[in-house]
């Protein structure tokens, strides 16, 4: 009894210090900086709820543009992500192929590869090629990336093996033709994997900060996370409420999508799908 | 596919190369190696820093995860879901953005951490300004982050033990740590494996952490091997150099990689039956 108790009054410290730096970013983003840094952590913004900081970020600080950019990338590269890999997936993992083997192998090579090294690599090819601040150069090169093409061809392939040859079997004696059976019957079937995909690939590339900062230099290309870098570097110590709003809306996304799919969330981490 | 081991083969071409302008590459052979392992000390304290923050890190974390899972893990507490949405919330959030008020905390004179010592009257800490405190720090904003993900892991170890087993511990009269260590712990195994794993690639990837909450310093305390990787080939442009920082980082991390595709291999297979 007593343990739990004490169990008890420690999650629910725990909790506290866990959900904190949250509510100090959403009230931060009302107040000044002498509010800010200050012992009245707790208190409302003394202001109340003005929302100027958030008006000059999307009227000085080109943030609407800049969430403009990340949700574009995001969503083309969740498109890509989704159309490849279960293509891949389903390829891999009911039809034998020459090489097929090999390429498996190469695809669980690629999932090892640190982002690090592919760095300079992709970098002296995006100045080759001209894309260095171009949305291509924030897509494409992702997919060779983390979480790009090679896990989640991966999990599809996982995913793509449960389902069951006969009916793909008879679908394929009624005349249908390979790709409209993965698009018509194999597609549709997998489609809590892709939920799972989709979660892990938008938090990796809406969070993604280093490879944006190497591609990207224009203003106009930023995506969130090199705003705020560019705030931070620039208006740090001046406007601490602005950097703290645009913070909580970067998060904000984030956060939104995973009280939506929690479920997904909390099962996918449970079995290591999640890095 | 193969397009992905293009980036390795590449690096390590790079890496036996200096680069002098637009269009000149000159090959050096092994020359960026060696002054990386045997002139370079900024390469070695960076190394040292991973390792630093690591050692810390990892046992802090896995014991927390471990800590928390147990107190959930209890049949008749409430809440459980809410719990667990609390404590990943700091996993789904964006990294700078959490970096950011951790920057705002830790701050010398004006930050939370120090003004609420101060009111204990304890003395202030130079959270980043010091050469053994930056580290600290960063240990501190990783474990923030990751505890509850690694948490998830622990807990759906836990529920993977069989309760039998307990009430049979129970019956021979063994004591709540002795169940513990003897059952629990050694059943765990595998999970704190991947636990393990996963955190030692994730310390070898750091960067955005260490880049807003100190940029590596004071000095070159709380340099990462990637900020150093980062600085060497895009601040100072030297992208063969660059390349050697990253072929041996890869190197590093291989055998750890190599143990995390295999276990993702094992547990996808399970996932996606259930």
């Amino acid at each position: 009894m007593l343990r739990k108790t004490l169990g008890t009054v420690l999650l629910i410290a725990g909790a506290a210090i866990f959900i904190f730096p949250f509510y100090f970013m959403l009230m931060g983003s009302f107040k000044s900086n002498a509010e800010i840094f200050s012992m009245k952590i707790l208190n409302l913004p003394e202001a109340g709820f003005d929302p100027q900081y958030y008006v000059a970020l999307f009227v000085k600080s080109y943030f609407g543009r800049s969430l403009l950019n990340s949700a574009i990338v995001s969503l083309i590269f969740i498109a890509l992500i989704i159309f490849f890999s279960s293509l891949a997936g389903f390829a891999f993992a009911k039809y034998r192929f020459p090489g097929r083997n090999v390429l498996f192998i190469a695809l669980l090579a690629t999932i090892m590869l640190p982002p690090q090294v592919t760095y300079i690599p992709l970098f002296i090819l995006m100045t080759k090629l001209r894309w260095v601040n171009t949305y291509q150069a924030l897509i494409l090169p992702r997919l060779l990336q983390g979480f790009g093409l090679a896990f989640s061809t991966f999990l599809m392939q996982q995913y793509m093996g449960y389902v069951p040859d006969e009916i793909l079997d008879s679908a394929r004696m009624d005349g249908c033709r390979d790709f409209r059976i993965y698009r018509k019957i194999a597609f549709p079937m997998v489609k809590s994997g892709l939920v799972v995909i989709s979660l892990i690939v938008f938090m990796d590339i809406w969070n993604d900060f280093t490879w944006p900062l190497i591609a990207i230099s224009k203003l106009d290309m930023y995506t969130v996370a090199l705003n705020i870098a560019r705030l931070f570097g620039t208006q740090r110590d001046v406007f601490w409420g602005q950097i703290m709003a645009a913070c909580f809306m970067s998060s904000l996304p984030l956060i939104i999508i995973f009280l939506v799919f929690r479920k997904t969330f909390i099962s996918g981490i449970a079995a290591g799908a999640f890095k | 596919m193969v397009f992905g081991l293009y980036p390795i083969i590449y690096s390590f071409v790079l890496s036996l190369n200096e680069w002098h302008s637009a269009k000149v590459w000159h090959y050096v052979g092994l020359k960026n190696y060696a002054t990386l392992l045997f002139k370079d000390q900024v390469f070695w304290t960076s190394l040292y820093n991973v390792a630093y923050i690591f050692v810390i890190n990892v046992p802090a974390m896995i014991f927390l995860a471990i800590f928390i899972a147990l107190a959930l893990n209890n049949p008749t507490r409430r809440h459980k879901d809410l719990f667990r949405i609390i404590y990943l919330l700091p996993y789904v959030t964006s990294v700078l953005s959490i970096a950011i008020v951790f920057y705002v905390f830790f701050d010398d004179q004006a930050g939370l951490v120090n003004l609420l010592m101060g009111k204990l009257g304890m003395p202030p800490v130079h959270w980043l300004t010091s050469q053994t405190m930056s580290k600290v720090s960063i240990d501190i904003l990783i474990t923030w982050k990751w505890t509850g993900y690694n948490m998830i892991i622990a807990l759906s170890g836990l529920q993977s033990i069989e309760p039998q087993i307990y009430d049979a511990a129970k019956i021979d009269g063994a004591g709540g740590i002795r169940t513990f260590w003897r059952i629990t712990f050694p059943l765990l195994r595998p999970v704190i494996g991947f636990m393990f794993i996963t955190a030692t690639i994730g310390t070898f990837n750091l960067f955005t952490e260490p880049y807003f909450l100190t940029n590596g310093g004071p000095g070159y305390s709380s340099l990462t091997l990637v900020l150093y990787l980062y600085r060497s080939a895009f601040k100072f442009f030297q992208l063969g150099y660059g390349s050697a920082i990253a072929f041996l980082t890869f190197i590093l991390v291989l055998i750890p990689s190599v143990a995390q595709v295999r276990i993702w291999a094992d547990h996808d297979r399970s996932y996606a039956a259930g």
